[in-house]
């Protein structure tokens, strides 16, 4: 890629740009607050010493330590050349403030979600990042400090809580549909952002009565405009059918005959073929009632390892007609797709068989410290739906996550998979959450792209975006961009980079930069001027 | 006393929070008392002013709980802070649950998951995750109590 600018440049140019830098330093007032806490292990105030400590001498942790304040710019940086095509609404979603007052959230997934848009005009990129005005964060807000525990976070509530969206952070995905713009969480309502200036518009109750209901994080689009979507409770699931104008088709309910309290049932992520909406329930409990005594990490987030991984798939149509799958222990944070063939049911996905992130990494990165990467492959399961048999089977290499795949093949057969991925160092002191790039795996030929960022940058997740509305075939299904966001430890600064999908190994044909960095986040998608 | 509002209620009210039912018939009137007895008193807290119905009622023990109450009352919410006085109320412990019932149908309304749709509290320290219990929600009770509940 040529620099069409150099990074000195940007300094001069981005005059439009305004917001807080990630922190990257506490103030004097803090240090001496260090020297005279006497805080207890693993409080929220010890998390915030410690994460100060460590952020000394570790720029890695830099995204990590949040921002307080929306950011904006209106004209980013750009290296190379921008796909004069290439139009329409980057959003991306993730944890962002991480601190009130002496505290600090105690797990990564607590952090108070902002939504990051960047708008592409085909020759021009500007950026948006504003946070989701929940009921917590604008009580908070106006506090200065946390009123109410969070997500593996034991902040003492001085604030009563009345249901989920008491906590609601709204920070794992951001997906624009129907002109709505929605921040997405696991256990409440999604919030809808306006589009042009993402100022929140409130939590969005799909039907009469239907207020505080859990609508996940990852909803899949179907190539005809629907949103489909699951949420659960206890053992109960919902799923939602919204159409092409933002309506609510059909939501569904129905229990599990299994309770996930004992067995575990963390649902994050679902799939739809054709007919089925499929589910991955892997094996991970969260103690509630350890939640309430203030305990935290793996305390409150356990595996158990003798309960298989569960995958429960119910017709689109009527949920009632389901069936519970049952694979060897294993957990899933992510699909990559699912389809039909024949009597066959298709699902890839990323599984991990020992893992330990969420009470383990996703805790000890709020204190500062990085965990060892742990084993996570691309899969792919194999259910009969007449036969009610199941196998799956390993597809790539160690270290992937983020699966995603061409946008309009969701629900049909693909044939690439894209994640982020750690290729470089196999030892088991390589870090975790910090990964070499990207990889495009072939399901065909078992063949991998890779792009590899290099040592100075964090890559995150990066997404298909299609060149047109066409359904891509197999051999189609490159004519297509990726993109993605990564932090620059050493400049402090994040940018976007754009690759072509058939041509990622050379690496991006252009870059975006803010003169900012941004925290690291979880999910996003693209939302093409072609969409409307 | 100011914007006390006292209601001779005549029915149940079950409440159960996170997964509940919530049953009243309650005939009630309120009656703004002139003075203020020297009586135990009950303050509820975090109403939203001129908006629906307040339902409160008290239990006195844990086989009671939710299902025969020691006390009971409903009155317009006028005021952020409504509080009656327990004059006629004998007990060691008690526990307290009210909800406001915004759209004057009744009933609390909860969506699918029995998460209550309308503002709800109990007194004592109601649990984080889940309805509240007689162990969350008792408190000691004698001739000079206050004791609030928050909305």
């Amino acid at each position: 890629m040529k620099n069409a600018n150099s990074r000195r440049q940007f300094l001069k140019r981005s005059t439009h740009c305004a917001g807080a830098v990630v922190a990257s330093h506490l103030g004097a007032m803090w240090l001496s607050q260090i020297a005279h806490a006497t805080a207890t292990t693993g409080s929220p105030t010890d998390f915030k010493m410690q994460f100060a400590r460590a952020l000394k001498s570790d720029n890695s942790l830099t995204p990590f330590a949040g921002v307080s304040a929306d950011l904006s710019c209106d004209n980013l940086v750009i290296e190379g050349k921008l796909p004069p095509l290439l139009k329409g609404r980057f959003y991306r979603n993730g944890p962002a403030l991480f601190e009130r007052g002496d505290q600090r959230y105690q797990h990564w997934f607590a952090g108070d979600g902002m939504v990051q848009q960047f708008n592409f005009s085909g020759n021009s990129v500007s950026h948006r990042g504003r946070f989701v005005q929940t009921s917590k964060f604008k009580k908070e807000e106006f506090a200065g400090k946390f009123l109410l525990p969070a997500f593996g976070s034991a902040i003492k509530p001085s604030e009563r809580i009345t249901g989920p969206d008491s906590m609601n952070v709204a920070n794992t995905n951001a997906i624009e549909h129907a002109g709505k713009v929605l921040a997405l969480w696991e256990g409440g309502s999604a919030f809808e952002l306006d589009r042009d200036t993402l100022e929140t518009k409130g939590p969005i109750a799909w039907q009469s009565g239907w207020e505080q209901m859990p609508f996940s994080a990852h909803p899949k689009r179907d190539p005809q405009g629907n949103l489909w979507n699951i949420g659960s409770a206890r053992n109960t699931m919902l799923t939602y059918h919204i159409d092409a104008k933002g309506r609510l088709a059909k939501a569904q309910t129905a229990k599990l005959n299994f309770d996930p309290r004992r067995t575990g049932g963390m649902i994050h992520d679902m799939a739809v073929t054709e007919r089925f909406i499929v589910v991955p329930i892997p094996p991970v409990v969260i103690h509630w009632d350890q939640i309430e005594k203030g305990k935290t990490g793996r305390d409150v987030l356990t595996t158990t390892p003798n309960e298989p991984l569960r995958v429960w798939i119910g017709r689109k149509d009527d949920i009632s007609q389901a069936k519970i799958f049952e694979l060897p222990s294993e957990m899933i944070f992510h699909v990559g797709n699912a389809y039909e063939r024949g009597d066959e049911i298709i699902l890839t996905y990323v599984g991990a068989v020992a893992n330990d992130f969420l009470g383990g990494t996703a805790v000890e990165i709020m204190r500062g410290e990085f965990s060892p990467a742990r084993e996570s492959v691309l899969k792919v399961a194999r259910f009969n739906w007449s036969s009610n048999q199941v196998k799956s089977e390993r597809m790539s290499t160690r270290g992937v996550e983020f699966p995603r795949i061409h946008p309009a093949l969701i629900g049909a057969e693909n044939r690439y998979l894209l994640t982020t991925a750690s290729w470089k160092n196999t030892s088991a002191d390589h870090r975790s959450i910090q990964f070499d790039g990207i990889e495009l795996f072939d399901t065909q030929s078992g063949k991998t792209q890779r792009y590899e960022y290099g040592q100075d940058f964090m890559p995150e997740e990066h997404i298909f975006v299609a060149q047109s509305l066409a359904t891509p075939t197999t051999h189609t299904e490159l004519e297509s961009w990726i993109i993605g966001t990564a932090f620059d430890k050493k400049s402090g600064r994040s940018c976007v980079s754009i690759f072509e999908a058939g041509n990622l190994n050379a690496g991006p044909v252009a870059r975006a930069w803010l003169p900012y960095g941004l925290p690291l986040g979880f999910h996003g998608n693209f939302h093409g001027d072609f969409n409307g | 006393m100011k914007n006390l509002h006292v209601v001779n209620a005549s029915a149940a009210i079950a409440l159960s929070i996170f997964g509940m039912i919530a049953t009243s018939h309650l005939i009630a009137q309120t009656t703004p008392a002139a003075s203020a007895p020297a009586c135990p008193m009950v303050i509820v807290e975090g109403l939203t002013s001129g908006q629906g119905v307040l339902y409160i009622a008290a239990y006195s023990s844990e086989e009671t709980f939710s299902k025969k109450a020691l006390w009971q009352m409903r009155a317009k919410v006028v005021e952020t802070s409504m509080q009656f006085p327990l004059c006629d109320v004998k007990t060691d412990e008690i526990a307290f649950t009210s909800y406001q019932d915004l759209n004057e149908n009744g009933k609390l309304d909860a969506n699918p998951l029995g998460i209550p749709n309308e503002p709800y509290g109990a007194s004592g320290s109601p649990p984080m995750f889940s309805a509240p219990t007689w162990q969350t929600t008792r408190v000691k009770f004698d001739a000079t109590s206050i004791i609030i509940v928050k909305m």
